[in-house]
């Protein structure tokens, strides 16, 4: 399989198959609510057990997100947060953190505006390793993954429930390393339930097409949550939850936060159950 | 060549940007339409509701009185303003609205700005017998109570949006924020020529009844075609309705007018032709006023159904391949064409078409006597009242 085992994304990913063990990927928006309190809470979380670090760059018109994400975006964006402002930050948590794989998480219309080469080379320069960019779907991603193919970068692509099983091939093909699975259909924030029945049947869909490992996100807050989800996929992302406590400036409660769901999806381990 | 590609592209603008969760649904709904595109019965039943529900054919009125002012060609207004709900907008909605119901989806979404499409998805889903939902933005849903109210006696739900720029581009936003969680269930009536593919193919096939009408009109009238066929843009639905048929006669001219609000020096307006780059929003690749990182920025235009940082990607490559041009007005020559055609000729337009008039007179006035020029009168005055009225007051 191309690219696998390569750079740090591909690393871990071989590590947490070997340890049989369920990744906990962490979202937080840089400049929310500003650029040293982001800062700081992506530290937080990585010093927390992230496996992978999504990068959030915020962006004027968020359609994927829900309140919570679209408010960081927005408050980060009148902060004048900007490029070199996401690029700095990895750039520092880079230097702090060598092994754990960043992916920038940001619409397409930067990337697209400010040049694909440049963009994957900026971010390739500044610790990035890889790419989600929740408005492009894998018929519009050629441009992008011919360029971070180039470069050694990855581009992730997300999967959602109305996949079919035709549209699950296409990520699954194109998808580096990792499939991003949607929860369900709707934007990103916190749900008091998630619709695990179906979200088993679609992941059991997905299995049966890919055997790239998928991680499931949108709506998932508390530990219990993530234990479900996590004993159906292979990890959790976790981003509203964070980016709210994060914006209230609790960094005990956020510690607490991804420590509740780091724990939950260790008791999954088999190692913990030995 | 036939545009779009299989891929919705146009040249190279357009496309289908859009989270995963949309793309199964574009899919069937881009099925669901070439099957309708080849069904006759579909097509009567659009054309039967435009004909007696809508009021089509609309006039092609000689405007003579305009004509002597321009002191050139003869103009011919297409008046789309006498249209049921007054604006060209219900040619959409109700072709939209009839392809959803067949394809058994229930529950209609739509965004609106100047409010006359969320006026026209409202009717059409209550003649249809359709929930119906619109997204307006809090700015517009202010300086355009009259069609709030209106829409709410059409039995629609108007969710007031207050995020981002509070305009239309967030009314989109907060649109296809409903879709991706309600996506099995509803269809998303845009109201123009934006979107993901097939959404500006499907608009333009619904809106070109309009040039079609105009051609054959002109034809039976003047037994020409015309020099110039002028409309505004904004989404740019009304003027790839008039222009789409004309396309393929080189001899027409296609002239587009953006808003050019305060001036293009002074950042605000809504001319994303005339002052923006290529990006990637709402679904498709076109011109975007943005930033150089890509943030789409704030717009400004008297009114509200043109402000918007966007265009149809059909534009966008009309504009590129160079078969249509595309020039702008600002606020206050709007304010002059909206007196110009209410003194001369006694219609009062609607704020969006009223910034091609100065450009129809300009036109025309360089043409010869002998010559021909269509203006697509998209929309009526009515709900424009109190906004002109703070302009003008003590003028009138």
């Amino acid at each position: 399989m191309e690219g696998v085992g390569e750079g740090r994304l591909g690393a871990k990913i071989e590590e947490l198959k070997k340890e049989g063990a369920k990744a906990l990927v962490s979202y937080l928006t840089v400049g929310y609510p500003t650029f040293e309190d982001s800062l700081e809470a992506f530290r937080v979380v990585l010093r927390e057990g992230t496996d992978i670090l999504e990068i959030g760059f915020p962006f004027s018109d968020p359609v994927a997100d829900g309140p919570t994400i679209q408010k960081a975006h927005q408050v980060a964006l009148e902060n004048g947060t900007r490029a070199k402002d996401v690029f700095n930050l990895s750039r520092t948590l880079r230097q702090e953190f060598e092994g754990v794989p960043f992916l920038l998480m940001t619409y397409y219309n930067p990337i697209f505006r400010m040049g694909l080469e440049r963009f994957v080379k900026l971010a390739k320069d500044n610790g990035v390793d890889g790419f989600i960019v929740p408005d492009l779907p894998p018929e519009e991603c050629l441009d992008l993954k011919r360029v971070c193919e180039r470069e050694g970068m990855s581009l992730v692509l997300l999967a959602s429930p109305t996949s079919t099983e035709k549209r699950l091939r296409l990520i699954c093909q194109h998808t580096d390393h990792l499939t991003y699975f949607v929860s369900l259909t709707g934007t990103t924030g916190e749900r008091d339930v998630l619709p695990l029945e179906r979200l088993k049947e679609r992941l059991a869909l997905y299995r049966s097409v890919c055997e790239k490992p998928v991680m499931v996100g949108f709506g998932i807050s508390k530990g219990e949550q993530a234990k479900a989800v996590a004993e159906l996929s292979d990890g959790v992302v976790v981003g509203s939850a964070f980016v709210k406590l994060c914006g209230e400036r609790r960094s005990e409660g956020l510690r607490e936060k991804v420590r509740e769901i780091k724990e939950s999806l260790l008791s999954l381990s088999p190692s913990r159950n030995l | 060549m036939k545009v779009p590609n299989e891929r919705g592209y146009f040249g190279s603008f357009g496309g289908r940007f859009v989270p995963e969760t949309l793309m199964y649904a574009l899919e069937e709904l881009e099925e669901e339409y070439q099957k309708v595109k080849e069904d006759p019965s579909f097509w009567q039943e659009f054309e039967y509701y435009l004909r007696e529900f809508a009021g089509r054919p609309t006039p092609l009125y000689f405007a003579k009185n305009l004509t002597e002012y321009a002191g050139g060609a003869k103009i011919y207004i297409k008046r789309e303003d006498l249209l049921h709900t007054g604006a060209h907008k219900i040619n959409n909605t109700l072709g939209q609205a009839l392809l959803a119901k067949r394809m058994g989806k229930n529950r209609i979404i739509a965004e609106t700005g100047a409010g006359q499409h969320g006026v026209a998805t409202a009717t059409a889903c209550a003649l249809l017998g359709l929930e119906c939902v619109v997204y307006m933005g809090e700015e517009d849903a202010q300086r355009q109570r009259l069609n709030v109210f209106r829409m709410k006696l059409l039995g629609a739900e108007v969710r007031v949006v207050k995020s981002g720029s509070r305009t239309l581009k967030d009314a989109i936003n907060e649109a296809l924020r409903d879709w991706v969680a309600n996506v099995e269930t509803t269809h998303y009536i845009i109201g123009s020529v934006v979107g993901p593919h097939p959404f500006p193919m499907m608009v333009r096939d619904f809106q070109s009844v309009i040039g079609k009408e105009a051609k054959g009109q002109i034809l039976e009238k003047e037994g020409k075609l015309p020099k110039a066929v002028v409309a505004c843009v904004g989404g740019g639905s009304n003027a790839m309705g008039i222009f789409y048929p004309f396309v393929e006669d080189e001899g027409v001219r296609l002239v587009g007018v953006e808003a050019g609000g305060l001036g293009l020096e002074t950042g605000k307006h809504s001319a994303s032709i005339n002052a923006g780059q290529v990006g990637v929003l709402h679904g498709m690749k076109s011109f975007f006023l943005q930033d150089e990182e890509g943030q789409i920025l704030t717009t400004h235009s008297i009114s509200a159904g043109l402000d918007y940082p966007g265009v149809g990607p059909e534009h966008a490559y009309l504009f590129e391949s160079g078969r249509a041009e595309y020039v702008y007005a600002t606020d206050q020559e709007a304010l002059e064409g909206f007196k110009l055609l209410s003194r001369l000729e006694g219609i009062i337009p609607a704020l969006e078409p009223a910034h091609a008039v100065l450009k129809v007179v300009e036109i025309a006035g360089k043409l010869s006597k002998e010559d021909v020029v269509i203006f697509n009168l998209s929309g009526r005055g009515d709900k424009d009242m109190e906004t002109v009225m703070k302009h003008l007051d003590g003028e009138v």
